[in-house]
């Protein structure tokens, strides 16, 4: 039938045996997991495999192109490494939800048509969900269950737009019709999980929250598998491309804003991936290319920035940069991938952003999108500057609180130097990462001397700002309200709503209602009280000899009903 | 050494407008690809103009760290 299994299956079901071992097994059992998926990755070819039939419709359970084959890797590689990061949790339950999220996730990459695509999108939206509740306090409770709700809601739309799909065309294959309403709830589904603005609040409300390792998975699957669903749906969609846009630029300005470093890193999410929905909203194939490039590359970078931080707040027990920096000696190969991640998220020259921010940026020249040009231009001076003040006042900056602090786990550190390695990689042979690109071949010259010193030109003159006027960057110990604030105001009015006016309409019918009913009770027993005035009605069941009249008023009835008779009949005769 | 730090990053700044002037864009769609300094120019412009919008934004988003309890 196949030379391979769906990937999604081997975590999915592989999860289930996780609570049956224990200690060195369990770690064993885990990157066994990872090793064997991997193998049966590189068995999968081109093709679609594994269709079953279900309510008259096939559905595709493994669907393999060059993209898919592409997100699969990248997936998979950076999800081991992930594992490999978290070896020291002793949860099953988060061990099997992080299982479950990456398999399903991986589903969702293989799926051939919109039921099973659904169908693995709201398994990664729960299993996700409890990496939030793993923490196992109020905040991560409250955040868990915002992110739940909004990942429904998505859900329902994508739902409500696949039926109205399937009801139209009678297909089930992914591809919306362009312009048509269920097209647009489809959007709005993927769009969430995108972290479209607007729909964006459940990122950084329920990234900072999760548990150390939990914001690692986190980080690597939800937002990319909605810029797939995107590149398979809607791309060349020019308002998606001002969306991708607005959101680079919308991010970095709240992540320099931050003081909580995994919310920083998770505003930068939502600028990142902005990048990448630009680059698919134009919809040329050098675009896509930048887009899915940047996606591969943002994964291995931005994971490591949360394992960073995650290693930081392990260490430390501090999440504010108010109350970090000076860790540079304590924790100096944390402090290294930190370096590395935050030049390689700049784009700077000999790290792989650099190679994939060139090609969005040439791509939105070459597709003469002026304004998308800019708008990437000032988003990377952003992002720029929110990792030089990461850095620095995480690292660098004087903090004498910190003698105790020690350097990080071995296994943590394995995980961290791998993705930092695979960045400087990447940066230095580009071919590697352009072979498995979506639309061959890429011929993207990354190294000329404009690129490069462009490039320098921008970290110097940023650089320099960034001194001169450091203060303007410090961290505040203050949050900043987001879009989030309109809905938990509506949501707190909404309940004011519920709690208030309508649970005293709702008391006031059914007291009526109730009323009446002992009315129509009362009048069952006795019909003939209904006649009898209100204030003498009585709830007394029948009795017939209430209402019985003297026999001697019958009797007079018939003598006069005799007589009138008998006088109509003697004068008509 | 922060003293030095600066004027050895204003030099190396300065330097790479005069380096411009070498580098050929390559290919040109915009007239500013022209410009032989225009990454320069984004970066410490883009740099004020972020932190004028930073300003903004906390002016009115900024809150105390519990407001939300």
């Amino acid at each position: 039938m196949t030379n391979g299994l769906p990937p999604a299956w081997i975590f999915i079901l592989g999860a289930l045996l996780v609570p049956l071992w224990k200690g060195r097994l369990k770690q064993g059992y885990l990157l066994l997991l990872s090793l064997l998926s991997l193998i049966n990755l590189s068995q999968l070819q081109a093709g679609t495999y594994w269709t079953i039939r279900f309510l008259n419709y096939d559905l595709i359970l493994l669907q393999v192109d060059r993209l898919s084959l592409a997100m699969g890797i990248i997936f998979l590689a950076i999800g081991s490494l992930a594992i490999l990061y978290s070896l020291h949790v002793k949860e099953s339950g988060q061990q099997m939800a992080a299982l479950i999220y990456m398999g399903s996730s991986l589903g969702v990459v293989f799926s051939g048509d919109f039921f099973s695509l659904f169908f693995f999108w709201e398994i990664m939206a729960i299993a996700s969900t409890f990496l939030i509740w793993y923490r196992k306090e109020k905040v991560s409770l409250d955040a868990g269950f915002r992110y739940l709700l909004m990942h429904m809601l998505g859900g329902c739309a994508l739902l409500t737009g696949i039926v109205l799909q399937v009801i139209s065309t009678g297909r089930m294959v992914l591809q919306p019709s362009a312009g048509s309403l269920a097209s647009w709830l489809i959007l709005i589904g993927f769009g969430l999980n995108t972290a479209f603005l607007l729909l964006h609040t459940w990122l950084p409300d329920a990234y900072p929250e999760g548990t150390i390792t939990g914001s690692v998975f986190l980080s690597i699957f939800t937002t990319k598998t909605g810029v797939y669903a995107l590149t398979r749906c809607f791309s060349g969609m020019e308002w998606v491309a001002y969306m991708g846009g607005a959101m680079a630029l919308f991010g970095v300005v709240y992540a320099l804003l931050q003081n909580d470093v995994r919310r920083l890193i998770s505003y930068h999410i939502i600028s990142q991936v902005g990048y990448m929905v630009a680059g698919i909203g134009v919809g040329t194939a050098f675009s896509i290319n930048g887009g899915i490039a940047h996606l591969m590359n943002n994964l291995l970078y931005k994971t490591l920035l949360f394992m960073c931080m995650g290693a930081v707040i392990q260490m430390t027990g501090k999440r504010k940069l108010t109350e970090l920096g000076g860790l540079a000696e304590k924790m100096p190969i944390t402090c290294a991938t930190c370096v590395i991640a935050s030049l390689s998220i700049s784009g700077a020259p000999g790290f792989n952003g650099f190679v994939s921010k060139g090609m969005l940026l040439s791509s939105m020249a070459e597709a003469h999108q002026p304004m998308l040009e800019w708008m990437l231009r000032l988003a990377s001076v952003g992002t720029f500057l929110s990792f030089t003040k990461l850095t620095f006042f995480t690292f660098f900056s004087k903090n004498d609180r910190m003698e105790e602090v020690r350097e990080a786990p071995v296994h943590m550190l394995l995980a961290m130097t791998s993705i930092a390695s695979l960045c400087i990689l990447i940066g230095v042979y580009p071919g590697l990462l352009f072979s498995i690109l979506p639309h061959p071949p890429v011929q993207y010259p990354a190294y000329t001397f404009s690129h490069i010193l462009g490039v320098l030109q921008l970290f110097l003159w940023a650089g320099l700002i960034f001194m001169l006027a450091r203060n303007a960057f410090s961290p505040h110990a203050w949050i900043i309200l987001d879009f989030d604030y309109f809905y938990r105001r509506a949501f707190r009015w909404m309940g004011w709503v519920f709690q208030g006016p309508l649970n005293d309409l709702r008391l006031a019918t059914q007291e009526a209602c109730s009323r009446k009913v002992q009315t129509l009770v009362r009048l069952s027993r006795n019909p003939l009280a209904f006649l009898s005035h209100p204030h003498k009605r009585k709830a007394t069941d029948y009795d017939g000899n209430l209402y019985r009249k003297p026999m001697g008023l019958g009797v007079l009835l018939a003598i006069l009903f005799l007589f009138f008779y008998g006088l109509i009949y003697l004068l008509t005769s | 050494m922060e003293r030095t730090l600066q004027k050895i990053l204003f030099i190396l700044a300065g330097l790479s407008v005069l380096l411009g002037f070498l580098a050929e864009h390559d290919p040109v769609f915009f007239w500013w690809h022209h410009l032989p300094f225009l990454d320069g120019m984004v970066g410490g412009a883009g740099a004020i103009l972020l932190i004028l919008l930073k300003k903004l934004v906390a002016s009115f988003a900024s809150r105390k760290e519990d407001f939300y309890d």
